[in-house]
Order: structure tokens, then C-alpha cells, then sequence
């Protein structure tokens, strides 16, 4: 047996060794970092916290300097963050008093209304009427977007007009000897094509025709072809029963089984929700839709096939659907450079910003004047995409802003249809409905 | 030719030309072996050949696993898109220093539990080996607010000076497991020789201990090299991430809008996975022998 006994050297060798740590521990603790904003040099440094991402980080990287130079008494340090855990690490720095001076928010997944419920972002407008900031330069859809409860929570940074475009391999219409869609498409034109571009070979699809969103957004399209709102006006009722939510989800289900042109679930072979994306970028898709931003296909492609965008075939109503969609900067409720905050929010969203993440690739600025800039205009695509964006319909979100839990509810109960587990019964879809209208019925999130 | 041995051949030629029953086991062993290993293997060989193709390649049908035209540049490209060599730094020296601190600190608490006896010593393992029950999700919010408190967010602290005091319960525990099967004799020849408790952890145990210190070391690298909760909760810096928070730089998704570049990723979560490997490939002598050693003396 091992017996420690305790001599007077062991002893005062203990206490040295404990004093030497508690040193130590307080050495590291003056190494750290104090965190939060500050100023360094004589200069204020504005931190700003965005999404990880090929686009946008090359814009940053881009305009930074140049803003730096134009304000010399401002010291920008970016914080950039994986665009999944986003919302998880504003939490956690909000939490840990740890937030910067601008913030990235949007639209989707009704994430500005939680940064404004959570009181993360604070109102723009005292410095936008102190500075006399003309708002018509953005679209008035997209400062509808991040207006919550009358007040401006952000300036538009990108915006596109949500699922309303339709992607199309062009080399495959020509093999097949079709003529392409036009913007006066109808449905019926779209379900003709796409019979016409499903190729099998035995029992295997070899290529689809079309490759419908069946998500939130893609609902709220599709529904307003049909002459319908999937919210209602007021955003507390969810809409499915209705006519047109009838007519969408049999649309929709017809797409899958009775005309076979779209497919199954067990017939995806991308991942996640870029499955479409995936699938049409390798060939095995002949039309699919999506939004502005897959236009970063374009060197994704190459010369692989020719391909343009057209907008969603036109319903009943008379319109394809769309349905702004917008994100922004914000100003954090903690900030300490208000001024010098907005100053960098205004240069993010300004004209040269919003033409700049266009000549990179991908969804431009908000603004009218971005989307109507010649030099993007010289790609056909962007044509399309300026003529949706001046006609695109506005957004709703929830009432009790859960808009991401009503989401996710409606992907997985219509999992069934799309699988061909369910039929689109009048049971079913009313059942759905319930389910839905429950999380509408929640209290505010 | 006498009938013994006439006997005795025609015996030997019989069993011969019927096949041994352990040999078709025996077969049968390394044939499942073998399939269990693609299998396990397959996923690993997909990542290998996607890291090769064009991004309109990777979601074909039927999927291929050979490339038609290897793309090699989708390596230089996990260092031209994202500034992944500082991210491998960063990673290097966060790992670099917790494995030091895990298996110094790891060493010293098993060796105080494997051969000191004091007042309350089982109950106190007892409560050591208990917090490997709490998921992380207890205590990730008063481990922030401590780091938030010493002000070391936004730095490699958080990520490194917990390793030095005792973080791992499954290291003390191995370790300790390790340490008992040491005989005392040799603690006590130490002691008659006037070494005192910390000369015979030093210069004793640990010598005798390569093998368990090396699997500890394994496995703090492993564990290191890979966290990702960490970095993301107490780093804020594009500059002081790690390679886990740098391979989201290759995930796009519709929300950011991004090229894909599934393809890339697969070549950035080569590179990530290769440190590992070459580890593993290199240590398994040690590995194996660690976990066999210390699951023999309880």
C-alpha cells in the first residue's frame, strides 16, 4: 500500500505548486479576449456577423476595403458563421453579450421577426428619416419583407420573387424537337413538354420532365396559378381546403403518378433540399424550378448542355405565382456605433454592392436599379429575372411568425403524397389542414 | 509393404481427400470478413472517387465510382475557396495542445485514484466515471458562461485548457485500469530507493505506461481534431477557425445560394480525415494493444 505523509518540504513544495497555479490562472484569464465591440487605433470597429458563403464572402472581402478607405475612422471586422447554425450562434451571442455591431437577418424561415421578438435587431427608421434615405430605391416588396409590427428592421441586402422560376435544358428540347417555353406558358404547355422530355429505358427513368418544389414556397406559387393564397389575408388561417389548395396538391400528385413526369421521392438521387438542383445540373431533369440563386450554375454546367430560365407556367388565374423573398442587415439592439453601423449597412446594400453580387453569381440586390443594370442584363437569364422581380407577388408569413415549424409540418405531411403512400382525398387533405392550422393557432413564437 | 502401413496410407489418403470442417469455417470467417470490409470500406471508396468528379457527374444514374476524367484541381481548390491551411494550423495547435494536457492531467488523476487510498476514493470515481453520462447539452451553456466570464471567447482557450484538468473521464478511467495492473512491487522498490509519490509516477508508472498513454493520445486526437460544437460556439474569427467549421465553407445550399461543390467537399473531408488515418495506420499497434491491456485486470 502507497502511504503519502506529509513532510515539511512536501508541504511548502504543495503551496508553491498551488500558488504557481492560481498565477497561472489568472494570467490566462488576462489573456483572454474581452469580446464585443470597441475601438482600436482612434477608430471605431464595427463587427458584423454574416452567413458563410462563396458569394457573399466575396463581396465583403471586396467591398470592405474599399469602405474602409472611404471611412477611415470606421475599422470593419467580419465574423462570418456556417450558414446552418447562423441562427444558433446569433442565440449564443446574444446570450453571451457577445453580439456585434451589424447582423445578416431575412425573410426565410421568418428569421427577422425571432431576431425582433428576441430583441436582437432594433428599428432603423429614426436613422434612416435622420438621414433622409430615399427607400424607393429598393423594392417595395422586399422592405415589406423586413417591416415587422410598422417598423424597418433592416435595409434589403439580396432579394429574389421566391420559387417563380422554371430552369430548363434547352439541348434537351432540341434533341426532342420542342420548341422552348415562352413567358405566356400555361400548365397545360408545361404538362404537354414535360411528357414529351420523360424518357425511360426498360422501367428506369432516364431523364424526368419536371421536377415541381414541393416545399412552403413552392405551395405558395402554385396556389396563386391557381388563384389562390395559401395564408390568409390576415395570416392566421392556413388554406389548403380551398379550391386552389385542392387543385395544387392534385397538380402536384398528378405530376408524380397518373402522368409519371416527376420524380418519387425513391427516385431523387440528390441530397437534401439541392436535390432538384443536383439532379438537373447532372442531365437527369429536364425542367425543374427554383429560385434566383441556382443561377451559379452556370460555370457549374459549362458547356455540359445549353440551358435558360423561363418563369412558372401561367394557371387558371392567369399568373404563374410568386412570392417575394428577401434578406438583410441589421442593426443589433446592443450596438454601441449606431452611426458607423448603419454607414456600413448602407454601403452593403447599396447599388455597386447589389450589381457586385451579381457580376460573382448568384441573387442580386434588392433594387430595382440593381435588377435593371445593363451589364447583368447581358446574361438572358437576368432578363427573366427582372421581369418577375418587377411583378412578384408579396410575402406572408404567419401571423405567429412560425414560419419554420409550419414548414417543416407541411414537407413531412405531404411526404405521403409525393411517395405515393397517400392519395390527395378530401380526409386527407383536410387532416393536413388541421395539423397545420394548429401550429398557426400557437401562440406568438 | 506391411498391412500396418498399407493401412496407414490408405487412411492418411482417405482423410485428405475429404475437405476439414474447420476449413470451410474457416473460409466462411474470412469470406464474411471480407464482405463486412467492402461494405464498411464503400463509403469511404465513394469519397475518394466524388472528390475526383465534375460536379454534373456526381448525381447520375447509375452512380459511378471511377470518375470518366479525374479532377485533381478540386484539392487546390479547398485552399483557393476557403483559407483552409490557416484552418489546418489552427486545428493542429488546439489538438496539439489538449492531447498534451488530456493525457498529462488523465495520467495524474488515474495515478492518484490507482494507488492512493483516502477517505471517499470510490465515491469519487464513482462521480468521475458519472460524468460521462451528462450529454453535452448540460453543460455547454455554464462552460460558455464561464468562458464568457474569463473572457476567453473568440480565442483557443476554451478549446485547450479544459484538457489540462482532467476532461476526459474515459481517459482516467483507461489509465487507471492501466495503472492497477502495474504490480507495486515496483512502487515500492522506488520508495526504498527514496523516490517520492510524484518520482514514482514520473519514472515508473508512466515509462511502463507507453501503451495506455498512447491510446489515450488516440483517442484525445480523434476527439480534437473533430470537434465541432466547440469551435462554433466559442470562436467568432474567420482566422481562428478550425478545419470542422471551415468544411461548412463547401456546403452550399439553397439558402446561400451557392455553386454546388459537392465535389470539393468530398476533397476538404479527404484532407480532414487523412491526419486520423495516417494516425491510425501508424498507431494501431499501440490501439489494439491499449484497449486489449487495460480490459484485462478490473
Amino acid at each position: 500500500m502507497a502511504n503519502y505523509k506529509l513532510s515539511r518540504r512536501g508541504f511548502l513544495r504543495s503551496a508553491a505548486l498551488a500558488s504557481a497555479s492560481i498565477a497561472g490562472g489568472a494570467w490566462l484569464a488576462a489573456c483572454g479576449n474581452s469580446g464585443g465591440g470597441g475601438s482600436s487605433g482612434g477608430k471605431v470597429d464595427v463587427r458584423f456577423h454574416a452567413r458563410i458563403g462563396a458569394q457573399e464572402d466575396a463581396l465583403y472581402d471586396m467591398m470592405m476595403p474599399k469602405f474602409m478607405e472611404a471611412n477611415p475612422n470606421i475599422n470593419l471586422i467580419k465574423e462570418s458563421f456556417p450558414g446552418g447554425e447562423y441562427p444558433a450562434k446569433i442565440s449564443t451571442l446574444h446570450a453571451g453579450g457577445q453580439l456585434g455591431d451589424v447582423m445578416w437577418s431575412a425573410l426565410g424561415g421568418a428569421l427577422i421577426q425571432y431576431h425582433y421578438g428576441q430583441n436582437i435587431i432594433q428599428p432603423l427608421d429614426d436613422l434612416v428619416k435622420g438621414q433622409n434615405i430615399d427607400l424607393s430605391q429598393w423594392y417595395k416588396g422586399c422592405l415589406d419583407a423586413v417591416t415587422v409590427d410598422g417598423k424597418l428592421l433592416g435595409l434589403p441586402f439580396k432579394a429574389h420573387p421566391g420559387m417563380a422560376v422554371v430552369y430548363y435544358n434547352q439541348t434537351a428540347f432540341e434533341e426532342a424537337g420542342l420548341p422552348v417555353p415562352t413567358s405566356d406558358w400555361t400548365m397545360d404547355d408545361q404538362l404537354r413538354l414535360a411528357k414529351e422530355l420523360t424518357r425511360t429505358e426498360g422501367d428506369r427513368v432516364t431523364q424526368f420532365g419536371y421536377f415541381p418544389n414541393t416545399s412552403w414556397k413552392g405551395f405558395v406559387t402554385l396556389m396563386r396559378a391557381f388563384g389562390g393564397e395559401l395564408l390568409s389575408d390576415d395570416r392566421t388561417k392556413i388554406q389548403l381546403t380551398s379550391d386552389a389548395g385542392r387543385q395544387a396538391i392534385e397538380w402536384l400528385y398528378d405530376m408524380f403518378h397518373t402522368h409519371k413526369v416527376a420524380p418519387r421521392p425513391d427516385q431523387i438521387t440528390g441530397t437534401g433540399s439541392d436535390a432538384a438542383n443536383q439532379m438537373w445540373a447532372s442531365g437527369v431533369i429536364a425542367m425543374y424550378q427554383g429560385g434566383t440563386s441556382v443561377a451559379n450554375l452556370e460555370s457549374t454546367i459549362g458547356d455540359k448542355f445549353k440551358w435558360m430560365v423561363v418563369g412558372n407556367a401561367k394557371g387558371p388565374s392567369g399568373v404563374g405565382g410568386s412570392d417575394f423573398e428577401a434578406d438583410c442587415f441589421a442593426l443589433t439592439a446592443n450596438t454601441k456605433n449606431p452611426e458607423q453601423a448603419f454607414e456600413w449597412i448602407k454601403y452593403l446594400c447599396n447599388y455597386e454592392s447589389g450589381k457586385q453580387l451579381g457580376i460573382i453569381g448568384g441573387t442580386i440586390g434588392g433594387r430595382p436599379d440593381v435588377y435593371g443594370d445593363a451589364e447583368l442584363l447581358q446574361k438572358p437569364y437576368r432578363v427573366v429575372f427582372k421581369e418577375l422581380m418587377d411583378n412578384a407577388q408579396p410575402s406572408r408569413i404567419p401571423a405567429n411568425w412560425r414560419q419554420t415549424e409550419a414548414e417543416s409540418a407541411l414537407t413531412q405531411l405531404t411526404q405521403p403524397l409525393w411517395s405515393g403512400e397517400a392519395k390527395p382525398d378530401k380526409a386527407f387533405i383536410e387532416d393536413i389542414n388541421s395539423q397545420l392550422q394548429a401550429i398557426l393557432d400557437k401562440p406568438k413564437a | 509393404m506391411t498391412t500396418n502401413a498399407a493401412q496407414k496410407t490408405a487412411s492418411r489418403q482417405v482423410s485428405q481427400s475429404i475437405v476439414r470442417p474447420d476449413l470451410i469455417w474457416k473460409l466462411l470467417a474470412y469470406l464474411i470478413a471480407i464482405i463486412a470490409a467492402i461494405f464498411f470500406a464503400l463509403p469511404f471508396f465513394w469519397t475518394i472517387g466524388t472528390s475526383l468528379k465534375q460536379q454534373t457527374e456526381l448525381y447520375t444514374f447509375p452512380p459511378t465510382f471511377i470518375p470518366s476524367s479525374p479532377r485533381w484541381t478540386n484539392y487546390s481548390e479547398v485552399f483557393r475557396l476557403a483559407p483552409f491551411g490557416t484552418f489546418l494550423l489552427n486545428t493542429a495547435i488546439v489538438t496539439a495542445a489538449a492531447v498534451f494536457g488530456q493525457v498529462l492531467s488523465s495520467a495524474v488523476v488515474a495515478f492518484g485514484f490507482a494507488r492512493f487510498r483516502f477517505p471517499g476514493r470510490n465515491a469519487l470515481f464513482v462521480v468521475v466515471l458519472a460524468t460521462m453520462m451528462l450529454p453535452w447539452h448540460v453543460t455547454i451553456v455554464p462552460s460558455f458562461l464561464l468562458f464568457r466570464s474569463l473572457g476567453w471567447l473568440n480565442t483557443f482557450l476554451p478549446l485547450i485548457v479544459p484538457s489540462f484538468f482532467g476532461a476526459s473521464a474515459f481517459s482516467i478511467f483507461l489509465l487507471r485500469q492501466f495503472f492497477l495492473s502495474i504490480p507495486r512491487d515496483l512502487d515500492e522498490a522506488a520508495k526504498i530507493d527514496g523516490a517520492n509519490s510524484f518520482q514514482v509516477f514520473w519514472q515508473v508508472i508512466l515509462p511502463l505506461s507507453k501503451v495506455a498513454l498512447a491510446t489515450v493520445a488516440i483517442f484525445a486526437f480523434i476527439e480534437h481534431w473533430n470537434e465541432f460544437i466547440g469551435p462554433l460556439i466559442y470562436l467568432n474569427s474567420t482566422e481562428k477557425f478550425t478545419v470542422s467549421i471551415g468544411l461548412r465553407y463547401f456546403l452550399a445550399t439553397p439558402i446561400t445560394g451557392d455553386e454546388p461543390r459537392d465535389a470539393i467537399l468530398m476533397a476538404a473531408s479527404l484532407i480532414v480525415a487523412l491526419p486520423p488515418l495516417l494516425l491510425f495506420f501508424f498507431a494501431q499497434k499501440y490501439f489494439v494493444q491499449g484497449i486489449v491491456t487495460t480490459g484485462m485486470k478490473g
